[in-house]
């Protein structure tokens, strides 16, 4: 091997990283937040984005980094399902995750409790429809996009997003009933 | 009406943004004259914006990015590390294996070389003839000569075979002993040599 490929070889691993970099900083909030919706309190969000970027970077030149998005959200999602299929998984205290965010208790205590409820129901979901219905409503991916990065098919997706909403409806029916 | 399961499912679509535009049509057609369906839609867009809410309730905060971002690069390096410790110990261990394996090559077949044929002329009293007939097997393989060169006189290298090592080595001390004494440092005639051995 000549120097000249060396070299290049080297200045590719370099730049491979500094994309990997650059795409961990450019996504893990927004990463957070899906593995966060997808594992709820039963494993950490922060473990799971961790690794599944650790998996990227274990095969980080097989990869196109300049448009790492997708990517991303499907090995995410698959890790947080993954973690999630495990047997004996403990259940993770309520952290106060929401300590620190600007919020006004007077004013938002009725919205915040209608979350917290909300949020205990997304929860019961099974976790497919979970993780439909994160990637629809707040990734804003198409159906196509999800059935992808959920290794299943359109119609598959749009019957998860569909009986997951009408699922949550229920679970909910009995709060918004309430006097 | 009351509304049907396919009816919701294609709400869904739209509110989803997933309806093709001439679905889009009929569903605004029937949602002006079907309050039933008006109302489910707008139910749905309420859900929809709680759970939006929810989806950004969830969104970490700063510190939590900055833990999460630490962690990984603090990963990366560790991987880094390893990736050139093993590389290394490739190395190291590839190298380790190429000396061996010409030291074994070597060791195996010291013999095979130690009287490599040479058909040049030498003193027929130098050590290095005596060895290189002493060092001969007695038995070579079967299908195998031994070639003794021998000098008519005129320079020309006369090849006589022979099939083991005792009939060549009485041939060379027979051939030696007319000749004895033989005159210091002067060159032997004879040269063992061997065939395909």
């Amino acid at each position: 091997m000549s120097m000249d490929e060396k070299g290049r070889q080297t200045e590719a691993a370099e730049s491979t990283n500094e994309l990997f970099e650059r795409a961990v900083r450019q996504h893990s909030r927004r990463l957070l937040a899906i593995a966060r919706a997808i594992v709820g309190h039963r494993a950490s969000p922060e473990d799971v984005v961790q690794q599944a970027f650790m998996n990227l970077y274990q095969h980080r030149d097989r990869y196109d980094w300049r448009e790492p998005g997708g990517l991303m959200r499907r090995t995410v999602v698959n890790e947080a399902l993954r973690i999630l299929r495990q047997p004996h998984m403990s259940v993770l205290p309520d952290e106060a995750s929401d300590q620190g965010r600007s919020q006004s208790p007077s004013s938002h205590m009725i919205e915040s409790e209608t979350i917290l409820h909300v949020r205990r129901a997304i929860d019961r979901l099974p976790d497919n429809f979970r993780a439909a219905l994160v990637l629809c409503e707040y990734e804003k991916m198409s159906y196509a996009q999800i059935a992808e990065a959920l290794d299943a098919s359109i119609p598959q997706v749009k019957t998860w997003i569909h009986r997951g909403r009408r699922q949550l409806a229920e679970l909910l029916r009995a709060y918004v009933d309430q006097p | 009406m009351a509304l049907n399961d396919n009816d919701v499912e294609l709400l869904h679509a739209y509110v989803d943004g997933e309806l093709p535009v001439a679905e889009c049509e009929g569903i605004w057609r029937r949602l002006t004259i079907e309050p039933d369906l008006m109302a489910e839609l707008d139910r749905l867009r309420a859900d929809h914006a709680v759970r939006t809410m929810v989806w950004t309730s969830l969104e970490p905060t700063d510190q939590h990015v900055a833990r999460l971002e630490a962690g990984v690069m603090r990963a990366t390096r560790r991987e880094d590390l390893m990736d050139r410790l093993h590389w290394i110990t490739r190395l190291v261990t590839t190298v380790a294996a190429l000396v061996l394996f010409g030291f074994t090559v070597g060791w195996l077949g010291r013999e095979r070389y130690i009287v490599s044929p040479n058909l040049a002329t030498v003193n027929s009293s130098s050590p290095i003839h005596m060895a290189a007939v002493n060092g001969l097997p007695q038995m070579p393989p079967s299908g195998t000569k031994i070639t003794v060169l021998v000098d008519d006189g005129s320079g020309k290298p006369i090849p006589v075979q022979f099939d083991t090592m005792d009939e060549a080595t009485r041939f060379l001390h027979d051939f030696r002993a007319p000749q004895s004494p033989a005159p210091a440092g002067a060159d032997s005639p004879i040269v063992p040599a061997m065939d395909k051995f």
